[in-house]
């Protein structure tokens, strides 16, 4: 099983939350909202190459659109794969934390 | 929208292109149009000047990524290219080696250089407190003339301290000049030796200086009279591991005046102007020079350092100093002086003041190694950019079927560059192993102590990465943008014919390379007759040969009252022409002074001059010429007379100077001039020849003067050591030769055509490689040509012409081009000496002649192979 990064992790969660609009700018948007960080535009391609080659998402250009200067946006689309290892991650998360000791937060 | 806001809203086209660079086609249209909404949306919302910065700012943070990126999953790419550049490389083994060789030589130059100019921009930077210390520059005016002082007066610290309260503290140092110390143990052999680097030093220095005391407390260390401070290298040369504190060294040149060793310092940190081996407190000035020294008001015989308090501006300070001054002189209003601060740090590249603490270098140095060593690197860029195009050539096949294989333009192009930086990297290495030779020859020529360590600094790994990658981009960029242009249907038929506009470019570029070799030729040549000539010059008098031995410990007494045993017997030596004694050596600063005649008013108006003390052999040994009056005579109780020099007469107005009674400024006796001399050049010749006083006083003199028959001197000495510790036992035998002291004005110059001349020699011989690579290739590429003609009967002379022509006209272009450019700046360079050489008609001829002759015979050797190859071998396969 290949676990997700963090970075990883982050960007899918990006890419699903929003569904029909995820390309570059807004996912750089959602994720710095998220993360309370500004990332760079090449913070976030680096993750979604890696996602793309193993198959957690898909890409399509759309028309090219004035906004961008006559180029396509990329969209990112998530895959039953990407769903299936979120589903994962969170179940490795959820373990990870119910072992660890509340106590040691306080 | 109007084209004008179109063009505002687009991204820097820069911007683009290093995206271009960086990312495969995919990848890069998608990037250009994020990065594109994100910049229109901020240029609508915050204006383009936001959204500008905040794009660069953005792609700047993402290219590491990017560059990452490009490598991920795609180590079989690069791994190929590299392959493909090494295979390439080990294909064209001469190209390569002339660029690596020739790159690896210059960036082994542009290191040491590098390294050279953080050294002399680092003067002080390693003292904390550098950035608010300041000296105190006196300029004193005599009628027109003004003297400009590193050193103040003893009382100038102390005022100051009281009248500026932005004044943090001052403290004074006083150079204690040449002395002899020593150390007397109850046992053993006393430790006697010469020092140069003792101070006088009030307590705050310490503070000031911020230096580390290692014993004893920096407070106590300096507050008692004849109480002294060591180096621990200073410590090691009198007590060896014993504990100095509490020891008792002797001050054997001021009477063996005994001085208690009260702590151990560390030497000032970093490199400073200032070489202190030992520090004696200010106090025992008083004991040595009597108590009128430290409150004198106009004596210049302190360094008088000032640390401002911080926030305060040094130039309004200078706007004080006016008023600060006329209080000062409140009592001799006749005296003008001016005072001003000289920031530390740029003691040691800007101020040639009189009484400097030691020679200081000049900025001009360090601007002009500098950019010899960007020159002869950007020479060897220039070879690579040449060889490459002109090899492109050989290689627009290959990078035709790779186009129509479907390599898009950005692939070839990083191949390309692979290649270059491929290239530098092991230039690189190169330069690294040459390192190891280059840092011993520069330190020798340099009096510094670099080792091979002081490049293997973070920063300077990072400076050197950068360098690399810049020299990729300066070297591999044109010829990658040219080779991978055309077409691919246009590059098969370009095999053939020569492209003429980078044909044109190469020719361009090899000129602009002997311009600047034949510039530095011309200037190391210059410079070689100005030294020739600052060693050959008639100083008018004897500076050959002549031995000067230091007075000191019971010497003195010996040569300069008594009987004069021991001179005569000196001088009866069969290989001694003449002895003298003299106050100073030639070449070194003598005392500056005044000479009022009786009954003059005001004295503050008169000129200095400069004072030199002698005795009655004085003339007779220099081979100085007395034109009017006569030779000293010595005098029963040694009461002293002067002797001037003709330029002193002038200054002073004398027509008639014989017999004129003069007051000295120094022990105010009265005494008559008796002669006039002939100018001589008694100080270097960077300066005009500065009046002159010879005053008769044997009392005070330094030095005994031998001067010995050409071939004796190694005899004489022997001679001169056994009978000087035969009557003087606690002599310490320290001497040297006149001419070499004197020539160690002209050390900064020595140096300097040290390097320089490293510096033409290598940029001919880089720029020969470059023409040698050319000139390979161009008759490579007409083997055929030669063949035909040679076989239509052509000559191997004609030939060779045909082959070299070219070249030789570059270089003759070149010629005129760089002859009056370096005419010109060597004629400035000259105007920095008083007496200086003309340049004649051989320097130009040598220097067009000699690189004519080099470059001739670095093509001409290919161009005579190629012509005369047997036809039959270049036709044959056609």
């Amino acid at each position: 099983m290949n676990i997700l990064s963090r970075s990883e992790e982050i960007i899918l969660l990006a890419v699903w939350k929003l569904e029909d609009e995820a390309y570059g700018v807004p996912i750089r948007d959602q994720v710095s909202k998220d993360t309370g960080q500004e990332w760079s535009f090449g913070a976030v391609y680096k993750p979604l190459k890696q996602l793309l080659h193993k198959g957690f998402v898909d890409k399509t250009a759309s028309a090219p659109c004035a906004e961008r200067g006559g180029r396509s946006k990329y969209i990112y689309a998530i895959t039953p794969d990407g769903r299936a290892a979120l589903r994962e991650i969170r179940k490795i998360h959820r373990a990870l934390w119910t072992e660890a000791c509340e106590a040691a937060f306080k | 929208m109007s084209p004008k806001t179109t063009s505002i809203r687009s991204l820097p086209r820069l911007g683009k292109a290093l995206l271009w660079l960086a990312l495969d086609d995919e990848e890069y249209d998608q990037a250009v149009g994020d990065f594109q909404e994100r910049f229109r949306a901020l240029t609508a919302a915050a204006g383009p000047a936001k959204a500008r910065a905040d794009f660069w700012a953005m792609l700047l943070r993402s290219l590491p990524m990017f560059a990452w990126n490009s490598l991920y999953g795609r180590a079989m790419m690069i791994k190929n290219n590299l392959k493909i550049a090494w295979r390439i490389i080990r294909k064209q083994k001469l190209y390569s080696a002339l660029n690596i060789l020739g790159l690896g030589v210059s960036l082994t130059c542009l290191l040491v250089i590098l390294v050279h100019v953080k050294g002399e921009l680092g003067y002080e930077t390693g003292i904390p407190k550098s950035d608010r210390i300041y000296r105190v520059q006196t300029d004193s005016q005599f009628g027109p003339k003004i003297r400009q002082w590193a050193v103040s007066a003893p009382a100038m610290g102390p005022e100051i301290q009281a009248a500026f309260p932005e004044v943090e503290s001052t403290a004074r140092l006083i150079p204690a000049g040449s002395q002899i110390i020593s150390f007397r143990p109850p046992q053993g052999h006393p430790a006697r030796f010469s020092e140069q680097g003792v101070f006088l030093a009030d307590a705050s220095f310490l503070e000031m200086f911020d230096v580390d005391i290692i014993r004893g407390g920096r407070d106590a260390v300096l507050k008692n009279p004849q109480a002294i401070v060591l180096t621990e290298s200073f410590a090691r040369r009198y007590f060896g591991a014993e504990d100095p504190v509490g020891k008792t060294l002797y001050l054997e040149t001021a009477d063996r005046m005994p001085l208690q060793v009260s702590g151990i310092m560390r030497a000032i940190r970093g490199r400073s102007h200032l070489k202190i081996d030992a520090l004696i407190s200010l106090p025992t000035i008083t004991l040595w020079a009597g108590p009128e020294f430290l409150p004198h008001r106009t004596l210049k015989a302190a360094y008088t350092f000032v640390l401002l308090r911080k926030g305060q501006d040094p130039a309004a300070f200078g706007a004080k100093t006016g008023a600060f001054m006329k209080a000062y002189h409140a009592e001799q209003p006749s005296r003008i002086e001016s005072i001003r601060l000289q920031p530390i740090r740029s003691i040691h590249l800007h101020s040639k003041l009189e009484s400097e603490a030691g020679p200081n270098s000049d900025i001009i140095y360090v601007i002009v190694f500098s950019g010899a060593a960007l020159l002869l690197l950007l020479i060897a860029a220039v070879n690579f950019v040449n060889l490459a195009t002109a090899q492109s050539f050989k290689r627009f096949k290959e990078i035709g079927v790779r186009k129509i294989i479907g390599a898009r333009r950005g692939q070839l192009i990083r191949q390309y560059l692979g290649e270059a930086g491929l290239l530098t990297a092991l230039s690189a290495g190169l330069a690294v192993f040459l390192l190891i030779f280059a840092v011993p020859f520069y330190n020798r020529m340099s009096g510094q102590s670099i080792t091979v360590g002081d490049f293997l600094t973070a920063g300077g790994a990072v400076g050197l990465l950068g360098l690399l990658i810049l020299l990729t981009l300066l070297a591999g960029l044109y010829p990658a943008l040219f080779a991978t242009a055309p077409a691919p249907a246009g590059m098969f038929k370009a095999a053939r014919t020569p492209g003429s506009a980078t044909s044109r470019l190469r020719k361009g570029l090899v000129v602009f390379q002997f311009v600047v070799s034949i510039f530095l030729l011309f200037g190391t040549l210059t410079m070689a007759r100005q030294l020739t000539y600052f060693r050959k010059a008639d100083l008018g008098f004897e500076n050959r040969n002549v031995i000067a031995v230091d007075l000191n410990g019971g010497l003195t007494k010996t040569m300069t009252s008594g009987a004069g045993v021991l001179k005569t017997e000196i001088a009866r030596h069969p290989a001694v022409l003449g002895i003298a004694l003299t106050s100073d050596l030639f070449g070194t600063r003598f005392s500056n002074e005044r000479l009022t005649p009786v009954g003059t008013p005001d004295k503050n108006a008169l000129p200095m001059l400069r004072v030199l003390r002698v005795d009655e052999n004085f003339i007779r040994m220099a081979g100085l010429t007395v034109v009017q009056g006569h030779d000293f005579e010595p005098t029963p109780n040694g009461a002293p007379s002067y002797i001037i020099s003709e330029s002193t007469a002038a200054i002073m107005n004398w027509r008639q100077p014989l017999g004129l009674e003069c007051l000295s400024d120094v022990h105010g006796g009265k005494a008559p001039i008796v002669g006039v001399i002939k100018d001589f050049h008694f100080a270097s010749l960077h300066s005009p020849i500065e009046p002159l006083v010879l005053e008769y006083l044997p009392a005070s003199v330094n030095h005994l003067l031998v001067r010995v028959r050409e071939g004796h001197i190694r005899e004489v000495l022997e001679f001169l050591k056994d009978r000087i510790s035969g009557v003087s036992p606690d002599h310490l035998f320290t001497t040297s030769m006149v001419d070499e002291v004197f020539n160690r004005n002209y050390r900064t110059e020595d140096q300097s055509y040290a390097l320089f001349k490293v510096f033409a020699v290598l940029a001919v011989f880089v720029a020969c490689l470059g023409l040698f690579g050319l000139s390979v290739f161009a008759a490579e590429r007409r083997i055929k040509e030669i063949g035909i003609r040679k076989t239509l009967g052509a000559s191997t002379g004609s030939l060779w012409l045909l082959l070299s022509g070219t070249f030789i006209r570059g270089v003759v272009a070149a010629n005129v081009i760089a002859l009056p450019l370096a005419y010109l700046a060597m004629k400035k360079w000259l105007a920095n000496f008083a007496y200086h050489t003309g340049i004649p008609a051989g320097i130009f001829i040598a220097s067009g002649v000699l690189t004519l002759v080099v470059a001739a015979a670095t093509v001409g050797f290919q161009a005579f192979k190629s012509s005369r190859r047997n036809p039959v071998e270049s036709l044959r396969y056609e």
